[in-house]
């Protein structure tokens, strides 16, 4: 028995090394972009490669670019096979960026291709390139040490924590695309020049393709009412004065009221904030930090009702309202079709509380 | 003598591997006609289950099921029977085996043949297989108390995560009304489905003794494993997108994401827990499912003869063979064995009870 096992085991022995390639045989894709093709219904694929290095500190990051162009996207990732000497890896590719012209037409074929595949994750950030995905993948900030961290640092809010940035990974939008009274966004990159991003914009998806996009501001606001404890700043005016305060921590709550069939949104923000600015330059005292609150949430609540107004013209549902309604409804059959019925129509409440609690360090 | 806590160690390991043996599938495909319905149902009648077997088991203190047979039924009706429950168990460790081979392939090391990661997998089991029960059960709870902890882990930083949408959950949730389904209730009753593994383990355990306490934590249990594996895939994929992935739970560890720490992706450390704990699970059904059959032969004269040995290689021949033909089924034919042996195993459940049922009066009235 013992005899039998041992030659087992070196049989195993055997078998091992005959597929598994070492890190020197192998290339790194850290993101993939995806353009239309000059031929309709073309897809142009571009790989970010990572050239691994032995000391990161000392070396210049090192990258390379390929693009193809194929009619499907595995394709082009095949044709690619051919023009690099070690094996594509896509483990590690941590985002896809599709072209502003692609997500026009569709972002459903692209998606189930991402899902699909085995070796891509499913944590990784889904977003829409401007121009096109090819310039956002060859933008190369000076302050970037390893290819491509700049975007995945950025887009995870494990770097700069900007109140403009919302990331998408694939499961999210995976979720919102299929799922019955939500929709999915994604946000936008835009390449400015070959060393420079901004990334402060979402566009609002249909089920298939964009069909809205905000702007900045809005989408600070979109942020701020979508996650907590958003990091920003804010304006009040007082007497002709400009103040801006940041926000300590925020929170945003909404409830969806029936009242005589016509829906209501009411939503509910508390943030707590320090004076940041000040135009005027006078002491604060207790009473104008009661003004600055005031003004403050003035200011903020005409500004969100003007979002969510213009959200809902569009007739997409970003917030997950419609979700948010069918799971407080035991009507299964007919919640979303009476949902549908109520969109037009519904109204928003906006209820901001700003506490602004401290002057700054000076009065 | 081995204590009771060993017991619920084999309830708990076939409740948390529910998510390897397409229990989700079926929880999942049933979300919106009575999957939930069926979920308190399943663990009514699973906690009853358990609660009936370790009653009549423990009326033969020291024996496994082949002992009690042969002593109280007629010997022409036990080999067959026990013919059967060794099949059953067998293929109980297959499908295990099968599915959790096919997850290693697609979600760790797609380069690597097939064959070559089945048959890692079968020299560890078929070695383990052979080691006594009690070392078994040893084994058993070492392995929960590594992976247990990760599970537990990987479940909590889910929950955790800020994209996961209750509301979703809640849409679910409110589709509870809808009556019971039958194939859901099935599945569900699995997780309840380790006691079943006293069948042979109930020779090690001489003074078996439950208070009340410990059925509901049995109870307890289930139900939480049971609403975690249906709703925690939900949160993530909604729930329309969750019916599209095969390994649901695999790819819902994929998507939890882990900033800090030394690597991001949960996806590997849930795959580790389950490795060991498929395996122990594999290896005790298979231990299980070779006793029965070993049975099947004449008891040795001598202790250690190697004609016993030989039986038993015989044995685990045959297991390997058929999971190595199995290994060619695709994806959606083991799907669909997957749950039909869900189905079946529930009955075979029923049956044993039984049949023990029988044993006892049969001789409680010899004693008489």
């Amino acid at each position: 028995m013992r005899r039998a096992l041992c030659g087992i085991i070196a049989l195993l022995l055997l078998c091992t090394g005959c597929e598994y390639k070492d890190i020197d045989r192998r290339i790194f894709v850290v993101a993939i972009g995806i353009d239309k093709g000059q031929e309709a219904g073309d897809f142009k694929v571009s790989l970010k490669l990572a050239l691994p290095q032995g000391d990161v500190s000392k070396n210049e990051e090192k990258m390379q670019i390929l693009t193809e162009e194929s009619t499907s996207i595995s394709e082009a990732l095949r044709r690619m096979k051919s023009r690099v000497e070690k094996e594509l890896d896509y483990v590690h590719c941590k985002s896809i960026v599709l072209g502003d012209g692609l997500a026009a037409e569709g972002v459903g074929h692209v998606l189930d291709w991402a899902v699909r595949r085995r070796d891509m994750q499913l944590i990784l950030n889904f977003s829409i390139g401007r121009p096109n995905a090819l310039e956002v993948l060859q933008v190369k900030p000076p302050s970037e040490r390893i290819p491509s961290n700049s975007l995945i640092m950025a887009m995870s809010g494990q770097g700069t924590e900007s109140p403009f940035i919302t990331s998408v990974y694939t499961y999210e939008l995976m979720r919102k695309l299929y799922e019955k009274g939500i929709d999915p966004i994604l946000p936008i990159i835009e390449a400015q020049g070959k060393e420079e991003f901004l990334i402060d914009k979402i566009a609002l998806l249909d089920k298939n393709k964009t069909r809205l996009v905000l702007t900045a501001d809005e989408t600070r606001l979109f942020n701020l009412l979508t996650r907590p404890n958003l990091r920003t700043n804010f304006p009040a005016y007082v007497q002709g004065g400009m103040y801006q305060y940041y926000t300590e921590s925020s929170k945003s709550s909404y409830k969806i009221e029936i009242q005589e069939g016509e829906p209501l949104i009411r939503y509910t923000i508390r943030i707590k904030g320090i004076i940041e600015e000040n135009s005027a330059q006078t002491e604060a005292d207790q009473k104008l930090l009661d003004e600055i609150s005031a003004s403050g949430a003035e200011e903020l609540r005409t500004d969100v009702e003007a979002m969510l107004s213009k959200v809902q013209k569009s007739g997409l549902d970003p917030f997950g309202w419609g979700l948010h309604y069918g799971a407080r409804h035991w009507n299964n059959e007919t919640e979303m079709e009476i949902w549908e019925r109520l969109f037009p129509h519904i109204r928003f409440e906006v209820d901001a509380k700003v506490a602004v609690k401290y002057s700054g360090m000076i009065k | 003598m081995t204590k009771n806590r060993y017991y619920f160690w084999l309830i708990l390991m076939n409740s948390l591997i529910n998510i390897v043996n397409f229990v989700p599938r079926e929880l999942i495909d049933g979300r919106f006609t009575g999957a939930q319905a069926s979920i308190p149902l399943a663990v009514a009648a699973g906690t009853l289950l358990t609660l009936l077997f370790t009653a009549v088991i423990r009326k033969f203190p020291g024996m496994g099921v082949p002992e009690i047979f042969t002593a109280t039924l007629p010997k022409f009706t036990v080999p067959p029977l026990l013919m059967v429950f060794g099949l059953l168990w067998c293929i109980a460790g297959l499908i295990t085996l099968l599915s959790f081979v096919d997850i290693t392939l697609r979600f760790i090391s797609p380069d690597t043949g097939p064959l070559l990661v089945l048959i890692s997998f079968l020299a560890v089991v078929c070695f383990s297989v052979r080691i006594d029960s009690h070392s078994l059960l040893y084994t058993l709870e070492m392995m929960l108390g590594i992976s247990l902890p990760l599970i537990v882990y990987a479940t909590i930083k889910a929950v955790m995560t800020p994209s996961f949408c209750w509301d979703s959950v809640l849409q679910t949730f409110t589709y509870s009304l809808h009556a019971p389904n039958w194939h859901s209730f099935l599945a569900s009753t699995f997780s309840f489905s380790g006691y079943i593994n006293l069948a042979i383990f109930n020779r090690v355990f001489q003074q078996l003794k439950l208070k009340p306490f410990h059925f509901v934590l049995v109870a307890l249990q289930g139900l939480v494993v049971l609403l975690l594996s249906l709703f925690v895939p939900i949160g993530f994929f909604g729930t329309a997108a969750v019916e599209k992935h095969i390994y649901t739970w695999f790819s819902t560890a994929d998507s939890i994401r882990i900033e800090t720490f030394i690597i991001e992706r949960m996806l590997f450390i849930f795959y580790m827990a389950y490795l060991t704990l498929s395996l122990v699970s594999i290896i005790i059904h298979w231990h299980v499912g070779k006793e029965l059959l070993l049975s099947l032969f004449p008891a040795p004269k001598r202790k250690a003869a190697k004609a016993r040995k030989w039986q038993e290689a015989s044995i685990l021949a045959g297991f390997c063979a058929a999971a190595v033909i199995l290994m060619r089924l695709d994806q959606y034919e083991l799907n669909t064995f997957g749950v039909i042996f869900l189905d079946v195993r529930w009955y075979g459940e029923i049956a044993l009870l039984l049949l023990l049922l029988y044993c006892y009066a049969v001789t409680r009235r010899r004693s008489l």
